[in-house]
């Protein structure tokens, strides 16, 4: 309060010697008040007298300083191609430890047992050829109905079918969900769990 | 991303009145709000700007489908190679711990090695050999999916039947003496786009709550057919029929209230062969080379 006060006195002052000084050029003709605005510089506060420290522990704490850091670059360095470790990607030792054991025994399979195999695998890929065939076909007859559509619509009215090949601008963005297993249960609350972050933190 | 999808609806919705690069002038016509039940096809008198378009009256159909609910149940081929493959899944895996606690505990009973301590409930608990675990798992599940739902309470023909089918919905029409299930249509007004009459012809037919999304500008579809004798009076010789592609909106799928909402007085929401039972066979026809088969 004390520095602003004083800065104003400052500028004010100054204003009024620059009155005297060059004349009426100084006097404004309009009604709002003139902003007397403060500079930053007058906001400022006579510079704190510097300790004096001695020259050799200054030069004795830069050292350290540069001591704490190359100490950090080494460190740094040595761990370079280290990566962190993903946690849920890991085989826990457990599991390695018992991956011998809990090896599943290797079952011998009669040969209509695989022949079987061979059969619905083969008829899979068929069944998966005359579906994709199938939607193609669908998707063909779409297209050509539509391009009838429009073919005809064009006999009709040039304008309207001017109108009806432009881009539709909302089209974007699109959204569409695939089917549910079940339907939601009416009125249901779902439970309140707790937050844990187990995450560990790594450095 | 929502947000802005709603943004954008509501900007469709407020100005349908697009910039027409050609030089149709628009004008709102949303409020010729008419009744299913009473609309006659060629009951709209209004002068075509050119009548001469051959003499044919020129309509849009809006073809709403509902994408199904719940999934279809697996056809028997699919069932047969799921089962195949999660056999194969099983062989070419190790055990877990369940299994390893099996042969445990098949191996304990084998040695005769009986535990005598007592336990507490609480241990008991953990001390469960694993196929009592089993059934306990069994039980838990059972009582899962007696909870689940597949089935909304409404009547055949609304939103909410044929959950794992797609419907699509169709409206009783007067043509002449006959009544007719068709496609919901209008007729095209002058100064209007097709791509408007569409969605004036669903603002009339369709509750505001099922967020019917016209699919493009374009005509998917067309069929024409003629108006009887008696009808011909008005100067049409019959009429051009444009069809338009219509979902409703995803929220419709998920929500309970929504799905149990019912159709309007002569309006049905009917599976693909529904379809062809009710529907003229030409129509139905028409209707196929654009409707994408779910089944």
């Amino acid at each position: 309060m004390s520095l602003a006060s004083t800065g104003f006195l400052c500028t004010f002052h100054r204003c009024q010697s620059l009155v005297g000084r060059l004349g009426v050029r100084f006097i404004s003709t309009q009604s709002g008040p003139l902003c007397v605005q403060l500079t930053s510089a007058l906001r400022a506060e006579p510079l704190k007298k510097k300790k004096k420290t001695d020259p050799v522990i200054q030069k004795a704490r830069e050292e350290k300083k540069i001591r704490r850091l190359e100490k950090a670059i080494r460190k740094l360095q040595k761990n370079e191609g280290q990566l962190k470790p993903i946690e849920e990607a890991e085989i826990s030792m457990k599991l390695k430890q018992e991956a011998k054991l809990r090896e599943r025994p290797a079952a011998k399979l009669p040969s209509e047992e695989l022949h079987a195999r061979r059969n619905v695998e083969l008829q899979w890929a068929r069944y998966k050829h005359r579906q994709v065939c199938h939607e193609s076909s669908i998707l063909a007859a779409a297209l050509h109905s539509q391009h009838r559509a429009l073919q005809e619509l064009r006999r009709v009215s040039e304008s309207l079918w001017l109108e009806a090949i432009q881009e539709d601008q909302f089209a974007l963005p699109f959204r569409s969900y695939g089917p549910l297993s079940s339907l939601p249960i009416a009125g249901y609350d779902g439970p309140d769990g707790e937050y844990v972050d187990v995450s560990k933190k790594w450095e | 991303m929502m947000m802005r999808y709603s943004f954008l609806s509501l900007v469709r919705n407020a100005g349908s009145s697009r910039a027409l690069t050609t030089n149709i002038r628009f004008t709102q016509s949303q409020d010729h709000a008419v009744s299913p039940a009473s609309t006659n096809v060629a009951d709209h008198n209004e002068t075509l700007g050119n009548k001469g378009i051959g003499g044919w009256q020129i309509m849009t159909a809006v073809c709403v489908t509902r994408h199904p609910v719940l999934c279809p149940p697996l056809s028997p081929m699919e069932h047969t190679y799921s089962q195949h493959l999660q056999k194969l899944d099983v062989e070419q895996s190790l055990q877990c711990d369940f299994e390893l606690q099996v042969i445990e505990d098949n191996a304990k009973k084998l040695l005769g090695v009986e535990e005598e301590v007592e336990l507490l409930e609480e241990e008991a608990k953990e001390k469960r050999s694993a196929l009592e675990q089993l059934d306990v798992w069994k039980q838990e599940q059972e009582e899962f999916e007696k909870e689940r739902v597949y089935e909304v309470k409404a009547s055949g023909g609304s939103v909410g039947s044929s959950l794992s089918r797609q419907v699509v919905l169709v409206q009783k029409y007067k043509l002449g003496s006959q009544d007719m299930w068709l496609l919901p249509q209008g007729p095209w007004k002058p100064g209007e786009t097709l791509r408007q009459t569409s969605e004036r012809v669903v603002a009339e037919c369709c509750d505001p709550s099922l967020g019917v999304r016209i699919m493009g500008n374009a005509p998917v579809g067309f069929y024409k057919y003629k108006y009887p004798k008696e009808m011909r009076s008005q100067g049409y010789i019959g009429a051009k029929v444009f069809f338009y592609r219509g979902q409703v909106g995803y929220r419709v799928r998920r929500s309970l209230p929504l799905l149990q909402l019912a159709s309007k007085k002569e309006q049905q929401w009917l599976t693909h062969e529904q379809l062809s039972e009710k529907l003229k066979q030409n129509y139905v026809k028409a209707i196929t080379q654009f409707l994408i088969d779910d089944s």
